[in-house]
């Protein structure tokens, strides 16, 4: 269709009486340019909209790739804080159980007294009978009777990291020895010194109630 | 000429067009009706991934919150046998090469199995099939476990992980707790009783996965929703309860006893603060047990509790009005009645007692002569308001009811026997539930073991429980309480179960028990129930000891002494008050 309009022009202006071929040429080369114009306009809308779409669609979808990336990461994260949770979780129940507190008083030379005894602040009463727990009296004194399967995994999971601490520190005295000898200190091998404990006074024994 | 060429050229256009439709449609025919089974199935095994989603247990916990049993994940270690050959590592010092004996060295360390049986268990399954792809190198590994074998990085080592349950205070009230299986069914005790409150449902789910195994955002599709469990809250108080197995466990061994149980109750609600059984069972390890002691005797084992059934036949035939404690009757050593039945008593006494020396001196003459004076009608009404014969309101997972037959069914014997506790079976509950109606003015309130089910939004819902049940009147349950509290006074028991500054009644029991073939054997169950303190009592303490080697109900008393101790202590009870009637132990 393009190529018939010039054509028709052509014919009409030949009724002329001087026609000139080469203006003739001019005017419809000017005249296709001119009507082109708006299609390549459109056509580079069309191109770039096009591209520019696909564009928009690969960074959408390296965004939504990269926040699937980062899901998955937070997801594993989650899943590695889950389980540090359920393994503190495990000791702080292991060592809250009864049999590991009580076993943990008996080391610490702690002993129940057998009787309940009370001491009255206010005039020193004291009621009950207090008597001494003797030798192998306490409760645990036998052992643990109640037995934890759990407590004694945790138990020998101490031991075995116990004894890796032992170790470490050994080697690490040798290497401190090693390293004073030469001057330098090791890191670690000066504790920190501890702060003086101070005693509180007490002039007249118990501190009683003034009221009645 | 101008026409001839626009027809041939939109009749090129229609042609092309339709040759291009022709060829769209025919595809889509060929996908999505020929080829559309095909596609589908290669679809749903590529990326449609099914995902189990757990609805995890729910806790068991005391009063106090302490968790006694929950839910945690444990990891099966797998190896694929024929991949298991040497890797290289990336070390601080470059790269290392790590054979597999040294991968089974590091992961026995771990484990705690040996290097050598690791390299077996692969070796065995590279005997069995030389292409072999999965072998257990472990099960039920910890999540502590777990983290240290997956920092090794073995590439031939995977994990599988289940859902386990975990017992954190071990033995503690592992006899009424229960056990599930390792596919997570609840097998027995509170567990299995409760399921429906503490099971969980599982549910599942699918999500889609790209090329690169990273999930496809979005395309999660939960089928089947889980439902966690809720947690089961006890009326038990596990320090309570260790206290009372690790001082029975102490007491049974001590004395060789086949099986014990110590029972604390308070009084005022009839709830269980404690349900010790001997032997204890952790279930945190099943198979070390006895299948017989897994479970709590207290709860399913009645037996013939002997003499502290005697309290309860002195509050019946004082409720009934027909003596009071100080009613004198001629006590011999050995009795023989019209119908034949005849019985001797426990030891040695004066012959002369009242009510109160039978209670004191435990005399099953005695006591039989003045039961009598109840007609067997008002007996078997007064036992069943007691509690006797019927299941408790707990409900326990094969909970007994124990034995009481109706008054037409007694023989001659039993209908003697009765009064002192042969002929006729409770459970350790029973028991105690019956000692607490003495203790509460009277008044049976139901046994309680579980205090609430509380769901994931903390909505809590109670155990509807039977009303309570008036067994005698608050003066004659005042009465018995000072009576049984004079046993203690009076008696030998004085010297073991007295606590300077509180008021203890009590009765023991060295009850003969079935041999299994029709008559007694010459072990005894022993027992003492206490209430405690006796001017207000507000729990009850009972202990039951079989074949002691001591035989005597002197074995008992130390523990339940112990026991009330700790309650005074952890419960800061006030010393008592006040001094019982004393009544007169002879006439």
């Amino acid at each position: 269709m393009s190529m018939a309009r010039p054509m028709m022009g052509a014919r009409s202006i030949a009724v002329l009486p001087t026609p000139e071929p080469t203006r003739q040429l001019h005017v419809v080369s000017s005249a296709v340019g001119r009507r082109r114009r708006p299609k390549v306009f459109f056509a580079t809308v069309t191109v770039i909209s096009i591209f520019v779409i696909i564009v928009a669609q690969i960074l959408l979808s390296i965004s939504l790739q990269s926040g699937a990336y980062e899901i998955a990461g937070l997801q594993r994260d989650v899943r590695e804080l889950g389980r540090m949770y359920q393994s503190a979780t495990q000791d702080l129940n292991r060592m809250t159980s009864p049999q590991n507190v009580a076993q943990s008083a008996e080391v610490l030379g702690m002993v129940g007294n057998s009787n309940p005894v009370y001491l009255r602040l206010s005039d020193s009463l004291v009621t009950g009978a207090a008597t001494a727990t003797g030798a192998g009296g306490t409760l645990v004194s036998q052992g643990n009777l109640v037995p934890n399967a759990m407590l004694a995994q945790a138990l020998a999971e101490r031991q075995v990291a116990a004894t890796a601490a032992a170790e470490a520190a050994a080697q690490q005295a040798r290497t401190g020895v090693a390293g004073s000898q030469t001057g330098n200190v090791g890191p670690g091998s000066a504790p920190a010194p501890l702060s003086p404990v101070v005693a509180v006074p007490s002039p007249q024994g118990l501190p009683s109630p003034a009221t009645r | 000429m101008k026409m001839r060429i626009n027809r041939r050229r939109v009749a090129m256009s229609f042609a092309l067009v339709v040759i291009i439709a022709v060829f769209f449609v025919t595809r889509l025919i060929d996908i999505q009706v020929v080829g559309a089974a095909a596609f589908n199935k290669a679809s749903q095994g590529k990326m449609s991934i099914p995902e189990t989603l757990y609805g995890t247990r729910g806790d068991i916990v005391d009063i106090n919150g302490t968790v006694l049993a929950t839910e945690r994940m444990t990891y099966d270690v797998t190896v694929s046998p024929r991949n298991a050959k040497e890797f290289s590592r990336t070390t601080e010092k470059g790269e290392v090469i790590v054979t597999p004996q040294m991968a089974a060295k590091e992961i026995a360390a771990i484990t705690g199995q040996s290097a050598d049986g690791i390299i077996s268990i692969i070796n065995d399954a590279l005997a069995d099939d030389p292409n072999s792809e999965f072998a257990y190198v472990t099960k039920g590994a910890d999540v502590d476990a777990f983290t240290q074998i997956k920092a090794l990085e073995i590439p031939w080592i995977y994990f599988e992980q289940n859902p386990d349950r975990a017992y954190p205070n071990g033995a503690v009230a592992g006899n009424i707790l229960g056990y599930v299986g390792s596919d997570g069914t609840p097998l027995a005790g509170l567990e299995m009783g409760y399921e429906e409150c503490v099971g969980g449902v599982n549910g599942s789910q699918s999500y889609a996965r790209g090329a690169d195994g990273v999930r496809i955002p979005g395309s999660t599709v939960v089928t089947d929703g889980a439902k966690n469990g809720s947690t089961l809250k006890l009326t038990i108080d596990s320090d309570l309860q260790w206290f009372a197995q690790q001082t029975l466990a102490t007491t049974a061994s001590r004395e060789n006893a086949k099986w014990g149980m110590t029972v604390v109750m308070e009084v005022e609600t009839g709830r269980l603060l404690a349900v010790a059984d001997y032997p204890t069972f952790d279930p945190n390890n099943i198979d070390a047990y006895a299948p017989e002691d897994r479970g709590s005797r207290a709860f399913t084992s009645p037996f013939e509790p002997g003499s502290t059934m005697k309290s309860l036949t002195a509050a019946s035939i004082l409720e009934a009005g027909l003596v009071d404690p100080t009613t004198p009757i001629y006590s011999p050593q050995f009795i023989e009645f019209d119908n034949g039945a005849r019985f001797r008593d426990h030891g040695p006494h004066p012959a002369n007692l009242t009510l109160q020396g039978v209670l004191r001196w435990s005399s099953n003459s005695g006591i039989a002569q003045l039961g009598v004076l109840l007609d067997p009608e008002s007996r078997h009404d007064s036992l069943v308001r007691f509690g006797v014969g019927e299941k408790t309101a707990v409900d326990f997972p094969g909970e007994s009811a124990g034995l009481l037959r109706s008054s037409e069914q007694w023989d001659n014997q039993s209908f003697y026997t009765m009064f002192f506790g042969q002929g006729l079976t409770l459970t350790s509950i029973q028991m105690a539930s019956a000692y607490a109606a003495i203790g509460n003015d009277g008044v049976r309130q139901p046994v309680s073991l579980i205090d609430s089910c509380i769901d994931q939004d903390g909505k809590t819902a109670r155990p509807s429980l039977p009303e309570p049940v008036t067994v005698i009147s608050a003066q004659t349950a005042r009465t018995t309480v000072d009576m049984l509290e004079n046993v203690v006074t009076h008696g030998w028991l004085t010297d073991y179960l007295t606590i300077p500054g509180y008021r203890i009644a009590a009765k023991t029991s060295t009850a003969e028990q079935s041999d299994g073939a029709g008559g007694y054997s010459d072990k005894f169950i022993v027992s003492l129930a206490a209430l405690f303190p006796a001017d207000d009592p507000k729990f009850v303490v009972l202990t039951s000891l079989a074949s002691p080697d001591s035989n005597s109900s002197a074995s008992v008393v130390p523990d339940v002494n112990n026991v009330i101790k700790q309650i005074i202590k952890t419960r800061e009870i006030q010393p008592s008050s006040g001094q019982p009637i004393d009544y007169a132990d002879y006439y």
